[in-house]
């Protein structure tokens, strides 16, 4: 069911600040992190287990979540549009425009049922009926799939060679040096598309998939 | 039908896309409004005059406050924020499998039964967006972030008094329900990133 969530989300993340012409490289920067991210894990678990006690997992995630946390806190401000409006309405009302509201606040039932069933279908009645969704999806699932058995396969390959567990975490340094390369492979493709689409919105979309379709076949060859 | 809908959303350029969107939203005001759809006027500022006089604020009508006007910076601050929070949910997922160890050992269960917390976080993975997706789309997406957040650093504290007092005990159902649980606010967290996407997905275009 990974696929359900994995192919849209890099993508949409960033849809609240660039249109579909202008967003290639903050796509390809949030795709980045979430793979990147994958390897962090690997990287730091080992010598976690080796040198710690088995709480220090739960604490690490504490310690980088609670991080994260604060960082949003004071530096992400909101993007949805609709709540912006509803601001900016509000500021307008205040500076004596009188009778000017924004989306929400125009909204009888903000959380009726029906809206709430309508956004949770939504997803499965795309794989439906927008086949690009579907086989994207499929084709993200099964790539992560494949990232999925191949970080649990590190560890009985590498253990016949006799690789100690924090040994073990220096194997997932290529792999951090494999994304980045791929990440910086993706910048000639997304500059050539991002003058296309400037020139013409209306370019046929396939041509945001072409790279994509070699690094995916290099990518199931090195496995 | 599918396919001229389709090539539609997917070629439109952002005057048309935010076109449509306008078209979107003022139907659902008048919707809510009983219904009444031939009464709207709209005014070249992006403001269209409801029926009952309420004067609604779209997004023509204030393209400075939105998400697209922000400045070049404080796009990629906001990225670069989200690119930390993105590898602090990736590194939750992966670390997961140098627990894998521990618990098998404490409780002496199989290495496949230790796993089944991270199986129920992956499956929670993709349906906990789900459920965050209506309230990140109406309360907006640092509420919704900020509550997710929330959940899952929160449940650290009921597990680590868990962990120390159940430490002797040999008993694995409690720490397992509660690793369970974790994995299921990991499951929304990490989803929520989803409940950013398919909305953004179903206004903007289809890919």
């Amino acid at each position: 069911m990974e696929w359900v969530s994995e192919s849209s989300n890099p993508l949409m993340a960033v849809a609240d600040m660039w249109s579909p012409q202008t967003q290639q490289f903050a796509v390809a920067f949030v795709v980045f992190s979430s793979v990147f991210g994958s390897v962090i894990g690997p990287l730091v678990g080992p010598f976690i287990e080796a040198n710690l006690k088995w709480e220090w997992i739960c604490w690490t995630q504490l310690i980088f979540g609670g991080f994260v946390q604060i960082l949003h806190f004071f530096f992400v401000p909101e993007t949805r549009s609709t709540v912006l409006l509803d601001r900016e309405a509000k500021r307008r009302r205040k500076a004596g425009e009188s009778n000017i509201y924004g989306p929400s606040e125009l909204k009888e039932h903000r959380f009726s049922r029906q809206e709430i069933i309508k956004t949770w279908i939504r997803p499965f009645e795309m794989f439906v009926r927008e086949p690009i969704v579907l086989f994207c999806s499929l084709l993200s699932g099964f790539s992560d799939a494949l990232i999925f058995t191949f970080l649990e396969a590190f560890t009985p390959v590498y253990a016949q060679w006799g690789f100690t567990t924090e040994e073990m975490a220096l194997t997932f340094v290529p792999l951090a040096i494999g994304y980045f390369i791929a990440w910086a492979s993706y910048m000639p493709p997304l500059l050539r598309q991002r003058s296309i689409l400037l020139k013409d919105p209306n370019a046929a979309p396939e041509l945001r998939l072409w790279w994509l379709l070699y690094r995916k076949a290099s990518c199931d060859n090195d496995l | 039908m599918n396919v001229g809908r389709n090539s539609e959303d997917t070629l439109a350029g952002p005057e048309i896309a935010t076109a449509k969107e306008h078209k979107r939203s003022d139907n659902e005001l008048e919707h809510s409004e009983h219904g009444a759809t031939s009464n709207t006027n709209k005014t070249p500022e992006g403001l269209s005059i409801r029926p009952d006089g309420k004067i609604a604020l779209t997004e023509a009508g204030a393209p400075e406050v939105l998400g697209y006007a922000y400045p070049t910076w404080k796009k990629w601050s906001i990225l670069c924020v989200i690119f930390i929070v993105q590898c602090s949910m990736n590194f939750n997922a992966s670390i997961y499998a140098n627990g894998v160890g521990f618990l098998t050992e404490k409780f002496d269960i199989s290495a496949q039964a230790a796993r089944v917390g991270q199986m129920i976080f992956l499956v929670s993975y993709a349906f906990g967006c789900e459920l965050w997706a209506p309230w990140s789309e109406e309360l907006g997406r640092w509420p919704t972030l900020q509550l997710s957040l929330f959940f899952v650093n929160g449940r650290f504290t009921p597990e680590s008094s868990l962990t120390y007092s159940l430490a002797d005990s040999s008993s694995p159902c409690p720490k397992l329900w509660d690793r369970c649980c974790g994995s299921l606010s990991w499951g929304y967290l990490i989803s929520w990133r989803l409940c950013y996407s398919w909305n953004g997905s179903v206004n903007r275009r289809t890919r």
